[in-house]
């Protein structure tokens, strides 16, 4: 019998594969391709205090092995998720994590607090690297000062192990991770997408109307891969990695340079059937790997 | 909606840049209803991002599509070969609605964007349809031998006059518009803001088919919105599964 369990900030997930905030809804769409309870966990789409119309349209744009986009947090805001979506969660067999947007240190406090009032929630995932959205967001996630005040204030309000997302886009992601550590994060996600652009040379136009995007999909994989390994050394509390997961090799690769668990986005956009694929594939990796324990493999990567 | 494997049975080039495809399962496909799309994988690994098409015509396992080679990911898709096995989910989407209320119904459609409304001509035996399909110029016109089998009327308009009327097509379901109880429309962005304008102060209702750049196809990743009028408010409606038909009343263009 293969163990995929893992276990983070003392929530324990049936496996390590987690869906990726924005890529999976809150789970309705993909639970019509096969049963989301066979997932680890799935994480929300981002949610702020209020509603959010996001940004206009085009919103996506293909590059080679990835994709950018520019959504901006379109969301029907915290009191219409937990009104609407609360029922089906807690119907479902696997971990929630509710990823949290703000734009100032209060609304991201009041965003905590209430989302840790749903019932259906068992983990924060603060999200402080969006990349789309004009106030907030990345702001707090490329500056360790402020990094620390927000995961500091929202910490005291989170009655849920708060996760913090972490973006790509600053000099030493080891230094950020550090401080939302010390901070009091339970745990850190990374990578969120990072910043790009796609031009037509036609039309001499950015092919996204908010002219710069977020680049995810296997073309980020290795950039994902190696700010998984600095960060784990850099701190103590468990990782979660993304960044181009397409197959249960790169579930492996993930956990060897260091992440606890895994989360996969854009090849849910590709793929309906990732999540069920990947637990099945990573079942099978593991016993032609004779690997018994997935949770041995963490952090395992040899060097010389 | 499911994800199924489809072999390559039929593929066609069937103008300078349009190729026909017909794809065949060995499973009994999901019920299709017209006005529905298809999200087809792509046969070359760096395009990862499948590609939304409309469904031409379908039966029990199979599906008929029309591409317009626009890019690469559809250079990758005409160059397939019979007998290639690729994925497509379907069916997605809401496909037109309420047709069952109509009686006369007049067909709009500008170049590829005829494709989606061919189907609805072929199911609603007890409708009259009058189609009005307009096209560059002769050698880019398609679908017309299909459209004059199910429709009362069909009448065809090209810009250069090379093909039926000269002109375009929007002109002529003008000058008829007194005989429908509703429009169905699809084409480029410049019909759908030019029939905006024309249809403003009409009292039947107009239908039509959006396309915008898309990723999952079943509303989960919230990147192929569109504005949409609603209540008053401006919203932000995802044609893949709020669409891709609304109201041109409601479409902000």
């Amino acid at each position: 019998m293969i163990d995929l369990k893992v276990k983070i900030a003392g929530i324990e997930f049936k496996n390590p594969v987690i869906t990726a905030s924005g890529t999976f809804g809150f789970g309705r769409e993909y639970n019509r391709f096969y049963d989301i309870s066979v997932l680890g966990g799935i994480c929300t789409k981002g949610l702020t205090l209020e509603p959010r119309e996001g940004n206009a349209a085009p919103r996506i744009a293909e590059t080679p092995s990835g994709i950018l986009n520019s959504v901006g947090l379109q969301n029907p805001g915290i009191n219409s998720f937990i009104q609407n979506e609360s029922m089906f969660l807690n119907s479902i067999d696997t971990v929630v994590i509710a990823n949290i947007a703000g734009n100032t240190i209060e609304n991201y406090c009041a965003a905590v607090e209430k989302i840790s009032s749903a019932d259906c929630v068992d983990m924060i995932e603060l999200n402080i690297s969006c990349p789309n959205v004009k106030e907030g967001g990345i702001a707090f996630g490329v500056d360790c000062s402020s990094a620390e005040k927000v995961v500091k204030e929202a910490k005291k309000l989170a009655k849920k192990p708060l996760i913090v997302k972490l973006s790509p886009n600053v000099s030493s992601i080891s230094q950020i991770a550090k401080t939302v550590e010390n901070a009091g994060a339970d745990a850190i996600s990374l990578i969120n997408t990072i910043g790009g652009m796609a031009i037509d040379y036609k039309t001499k136009r950015p092919i996204l109307a908010n002219i710069y995007g977020g680049l995810s999909g296997p073309a980020v994989k290795p950039i994902a891969l190696k700010m998984t390994h600095e960060v784990s050394k850099a701190v103590k509390i468990p990782i979660i990695g993304m960044g181009g997961i397409t197959k249960a090799e790169d579930i492996l690769e993930f956990m060897i340079a260091g992440a606890s668990a895994i989360q996969i986005g854009t090849v849910n956009f590709f793929d309906p059937n990732a999540g069920f694929r990947l637990v099945n594939e990573l079942t099978s990796l593991l016993k032609e790997c004779k690997i018994d324990r997935l949770k041995d493999l963490i952090g395992s990567l040899i060097i010389n | 909606m499911k994800d199924i494997s489809f072999k390559v049975s039929d593929i066609k080039l069937v103008n300078s840049d349009t190729v026909r495809l017909v794809l065949t399962s060995e499973e009994i496909l999901p019920k299709i209803t017209a006005g529905q799309f298809l999200n087809l994988e792509v046969p070359d690994n760096s395009l990862i991002l499948r590609r939304p098409f409309c469904i031409y015509d379908y039966d029990n396992t199979s599906v008929t599509i029309y591409l317009a080679v626009v890019g690469k990911g559809t250079l990758a898709l005409k160059n397939l070969k019979k007998g290639e096995i690729l994925k497509a989910t379907l069916p997605l989407g809401n496909g037109f609605f309420k047709i069952n209320t109509y009686k006369n119904i007049g067909i709009l459609g500008g170049g590829i964007g005829c494709a989606p409304l061919f189907r609805i001509t072929k199911d609603y035996k007890d409708k009259n349809f009058f189609a009005y399909l307009g096209f560059n110029s002769k050698d880019k016109a398609l679908f017309i031998n299909d459209f004059k089998k199910t429709c009362k009327k069909t009448i065809v308009a090209t810009n250069d006059g090379s093909l039926g009327e000269k002109g375009y097509a929007l002109d002529f379901i003008k000058k008829d518009i007194a005989n429908f109880d509703a429009i169905i429309m699809c084409g480029p962005h410049g019909l759908v803001k030019a029939a905006k304008e024309t249809f403003k102060n009409i009292s039947i209702p107009v239908l039509v088919s959006l396309e915008q750049r898309m990723a999952c196809g079943v509303g989960a990743c919230l990147v192929c919105t569109c504005p949409i009028i609603a209540d008053e408010h401006q919203k932000n409606k995802r044609v893949c599964i709020e669409g891709p038909v609304f109201d041109i009343k409601e479409v902000v263009v």
